[in-house]
């Protein structure tokens, strides 16, 4: 079951920061304003934000179409820790702003809960980037019997994606 | 891919969305204007609801002045200093309580030596229609026009507090008497946005030019009427030592309150 749902998160992750970039592209002011919030001056929280866009728009097409899987997989997986981490320190301010990230700020609302919230949406995204990680790993299919995974159930070499740059 | 088309292709996605920065510089400006006030009103509103969930009972003016004189330093006073401001105290309190034109005016003046000069800031809310006070009872009809171009107007409302939180019933002394640090001094108590009242332009003769003026600050949580929310109210009081009183200082409330007023 868990390893179905591995299948198909780079799909749905990837979809996600698509959205979330298209948002930050549309919309940035109030991801720029909760940098903000960290003392940041405004013109380099406006920059990083239009890179964290590029980042978000370019990995989220890397899942969409598999394009080196792995290495998409783990670089959404470092990019997921340093929100965590900004949610993290969001979370410590007496009254936060919204965090602007991936563009579900009108789901959760501005506050501390809604950094809680945005921590614990983050924590179950990076166990399914892990679940992804291992479907996608070569070691799966070389050792099927300590990932549980059925004899005989090989994937394509696209489905795996590319380990390392050609 | 290889590593260098990696770099070249987020270098692309990179280079397109600065572009669109220098294309569309209006639209980002304003998407940054309407957030940084959305943002504004929602951290309002959750100070506001922190200071709603506080236990509240009604105002009482005694029960306010005993738990300001318990908290204040009262050893820093000379005990004139204390005996008048245990009776001034209650008094003030009482006014915010039931507010009139005729206990403010006794508030302003009764036991001082003052002079009216009106204040530029009460001027501009009279308009260029109402001129200079003249006369023996110039500054009180100045004072009733302000107080009427303040609680009149096509919804007369006199605000008046209703309900305080004695927990957080805060004072202290100080040695400035500038608004903002009121607000930030030995009674800070929070504040989303600050409303100061209008000062119509008394001015006591009886401070000394310079030195360190000596001031009593209060701060409090209350709600007032007409108005669901709550939020903090601050007061000062200022000793005036050839009268030996304290006399109405500054008196800033929150936004949330809604209290358009004279002090």
């Amino acid at each position: 079951m868990l390893k179905t749902i591995g299948k198909f998160v780079p799909f749905v992750i990837g979809a996600l920061l698509l959205y979330s970039g298209v948002y930050k592209l549309a919309s940035p002011g109030g991801a720029t304003l909760a940098l903000k919030a960290m003392d940041l001056p405004i013109g380099l929280a406006r920059w990083t934000i239009v890179a964290v866009t590029a980042l978000e728009l370019y990995l989220g097409a890397m899942l969409v179409w598999r394009i080196d899987l792995r290495f998409s997989l783990a670089a959404t997986t470092v990019l997921m820790f340093a929100f965590t981490g900004f949610l993290w320190y969001l979370s410590t301010l007496a009254h936060p702003p919204s965090c602007g990230c991936l563009g579900l700020t009108g789901v959760f609302t501005a506050g501390k809960r809604g950094a809680f919230l945005g921590i614990a949406r983050n924590c179950v995204i990076l166990w399914l980037l892990k679940l992804a990680y291992d479907y996608y790993s070569p070691g799966w299919r070389a050792n099927p019997a300590e990932t549980g995974a059925p004899v005989g159930s090989e994937r394509s070499e696209e489905e795996q994606g590319s380990v390392a740059p050609a | 891919m290889r590593a260098a088309t990696h770099i070249w292709t987020f270098g692309a996605v990179l280079g397109v969305v600065s572009a669109l920065r220098f294309v569309f510089p209006a639209h980002y400006g304003a998407d940054l204007q309407r957030a940084a006030s959305g943002a504004a009103a929602s951290q309002s509103r959750e100070v506001e609801a922190t200071w709603r969930a506080q236990a509240y009972s009604g105002f009482s003016a005694a029960k306010v002045a005993r738990a300001a004189l318990a908290t204040a330093p009262l050893g820093e006073l000379s005990k004139a200093q204390q005996t008048a401001l245990r009776v001034r105290l209650p008094r003030v309190l009482a006014y915010l309580e039931h507010p009139t034109l005729r206990e403010y005016c006794r508030l302003k003046t009764d036991g001082f030596h003052w002079t009216f000069a009106p204040s530029p800031r009460a001027l501009a809310l009279l308009g260029p229609s109402v001129g200079r006070p003249a006369g023996p009872h110039g500054p009180q009809d100045f004072v009733r026009l302000l107080w009427e171009k303040l609680h009149g107007g096509p919804t007369p409302r006199l605000p008046r507090l209703t309900a305080v939180c004695l927990w957080s019933v805060r004072s202290g002394i100080d040695h400035t008497n500038a608004p903002a640090l009121l607000l930030a001094g030995p009674v800070k108590n929070g504040f989303t946005v600050s409303y100061a009242a209008a000062d119509p332009g008394f001015v006591y003769t009886g401070l000394p030019e310079s030195g360190r003026p000596l001031v009593f600050e209060v701060s409090f949580l209350a709600k007032a009427n007409g108005a669901q929310a709550a939020g903090p109210v601050y007061f000062s009081l200022l000793w005036v030592e050839e009268d030996q009183n304290w006399a109405l200082s500054h008196l800033m409330t929150d936004g949330w309150l809604h209290i358009n007023t004279i002090f």
